[in-house]
């Protein structure tokens, strides 16, 4: 790493040593740690206050803990509905199987370790019952695998008459898996399949078709439109870890076949960063999207102009699930822009911007002015009709042929 | 007259460029600074504008030293990033950015907060030492 702990020759100051403790006689605070009126503080006291912080945390789990177990224990009477039990299985045999959870620990049954109290031990299978608890959480979100058992929920009702106290045994339960189904949801063929309008040979399409799918079966390109935001991992010699790692928002998908790419913005430490991406590019080890949306238009080059909090994306975020049915969401956001000028005049009827807040910044003049550029026949121009939707349907069935092959 | 009289609306249309067509930092272009040399960061009333590009063509790309115009006084730079789309995965900046270097190689600030490009770690010249103080790349 290059932010090294040796100052090298040519820096001319160190950097200075964090600030003492300071003693204080009239009892102000102390500029460290700021909690300490005392005569002097040795900067132990905050110590202190975090461990009783720490302790406090403990004790509230444990509460928890115990609360939860006393819901669990409870009798079940088998006249009222008792609760359907919904345990969900994990995908990857890695994760904790959550039926390992469901056994409570039993805090005075804990053998003590030699010179340790319960208390600690308490502590450190409580660590282990939190963290396996947000395992879970985790697991459920990533993996849609539930099963429900919901017991003696149908036979209670017709028995309630007869005889209250009958056993009626827990029914089958009902596994649903939605794993197998995420990918086949939505058909989505990437636009850079379609090919444009021109004098080659079909051969020359096809081939390059086949190309792309070969490089598809090996890393999946996920469906993105212009709008959703996306992170890719690529194998770059010159970085640390040889692996490069970049989140942005995706503002333009250009090129047709194995040249396709995408442009990714972001703003880090206040400086605009675009990286232009080659889909088909074997350095890219992994495209993640974090949020696959669409926005009114399919090239976001204004934000370049508008506010920086649009283009900014968190380096560390988390990806936001989306249903993998119906539409993609719309995001039908208007985005203020910087005052002019502007890299292009995205006013005018040529660019068809929709998704700028014009009103905010222009008068009503200034847009009557811009239309002025109106070019109203071009929609009626037969010869720039191109109509994509057989190919398009040949290709996806081409393309979903091909790809169920391996 | 053998000359052939254009049409207004030609003559209208008609232009020319005065200058080359853009090609990332040449000279007269104004730069930022961006690590944290007094001289970089002081205010002055004219921005820092490139007066010489050390290359065989007058173009600075990535890793060219630049010769620049600072508060009335003429110091080298190095470009770490200029707004001109270069090749395919390589980062593209808002801005175009240079670091202040002296004869010797050595930068002038003693930090970059800005992110550089990876590439300069493969280029030609000795830039380790602006790859030292640089804190993120990209």
């Amino acid at each position: 790493m290059f932010a090294s702990s040796m100052s090298p020759s040519f820096l001319p100051h160190p950097p200075p040593p964090p600030p003492p403790h300071t003693y204080s006689s009239s009892g102000a605070p102390c500029v460290v740690c700021q909690r300490c009126v005392r005569v002097w503080c040795t900067g132990r006291r905050g110590e202190r206050e975090r461990e009783r912080e720490r302790e406090r945390e403990r004790e509230r789990e444990r509460e928890r803990e115990r609360e939860r177990e006393r819901e669990r224990t409870k009798t079940l009477e088998y006249d009222i509905l008792p609760p359907p039990r919904v345990i969900s299985l994990p995908l990857r045999p890695s994760g904790l199987n959550a039926l390992q959870l469901f056994v409570p620990p039993r805090s005075p049954s804990l053998t003590c370790d030699s010179g340790r109290s319960d208390m600690a031990a308490c502590c450190r299978n409580l660590h282990k019952c939190s963290n396996a608890l947000r395992l879970l959480r985790f697991h459920q979100l990533q993996n849609d695998r539930f099963l429900s058992t919901s017991s003696s929920r149908l036979a209670s009702s017709s028995d309630k008459t007869d005889k209250p106290g009958k056993f009626v045994p827990p029914s089958k339960p009902v596994i649903i898996d939605k794993t197998q189904t995420v990918a086949s949801q939505r058909k989505f063929l990437s636009p850079e399949f379609i090919p444009p309008r021109q004098r080659t040979d079909p051969l020359k399409f096809s081939l390059e078709r086949k190309d792309m799918i070969r490089r598809r079966k090996v890393l999946d390109i996920p469906e993105f439109y212009a709008g959703s935001i996306l992170a890719v991992t690529m194998a770059d010699p010159n970085a640390s870890g040889k692996v490069n790692r970049f989140v942005g928002i995706c503002i333009q998908r250009g090129g047709k076949g194995l040249g396709a790419t995408f442009v990714l913005r972001n703003i880090i430490d206040n400086q605009g960063v675009e990286m232009c991406y080659e889909l088909y590019n074997p350095r890219i080890q992994q495209v993640e999207v974090l949020k696959l949306e669409k926005r009114l238009d399919d090239n976001l080059l204004y934000l370049r102009d508008a506010l920086p909090e649009y283009s900014t994306v968190q380096q560390d975020m988390k990806p936001i699930p989306v249903s993998t049915t119906g539409d993609v969401p719309l995001n039908k956001l208007k985005v203020k822009m910087r005052p002019k000028p502007w890299s292009k005049r995205w006013e005018r009827p040529k660019y068809n911007v929709q998704g700028i807040a014009f009103e905010q910044i222009l008068t009503a003049e200034q847009l009557e002015h811009a239309q002025k550029w109106a070019q109203p026949w071009l929609e009626y121009d037969m010869l720039k009709e191109y109509d994509t939707s057989q190919l398009q349907e040949d290709i996806m069935k081409e393309v979903q042929r091909e790809m169920a092959k391996h | 007259m053998g000359f052939l009289i254009e049409t207004s609306i030609k003559v209208q249309q008609r232009t020319f460029r005065a200058s080359s067509a853009a090609a990332a930092i040449q000279k007269m272009t104004r730069v930022r600074v961006v690590d944290n040399s007094s001289l970089g960061n002081t205010p002055y009333h004219k921005a820092p504008r490139v007066i010489h590009v050390y290359t065989k063509n007058g173009i600075g790309k990535v890793g060219d030293k630049v010769l620049l115009a600072i508060k009335g006084q003429k110091k080298k730079a190095l470009i770490v990033g200029h707004k001109m789309p270069g090749d395919r995965m390589t980062p593209r900046f808002d801005s175009n950015n240079v670091v202040l270097i002296e004869e010797s190689g050595n930068p002038t600030g003693t930090r970059i907060r800005v992110p550089i490009p990876t590439q300069l770690r493969s280029m030609d010249g000795d830039y380790s030492k602006v790859l030292a103080i640089a804190s993120s790349f990209v």
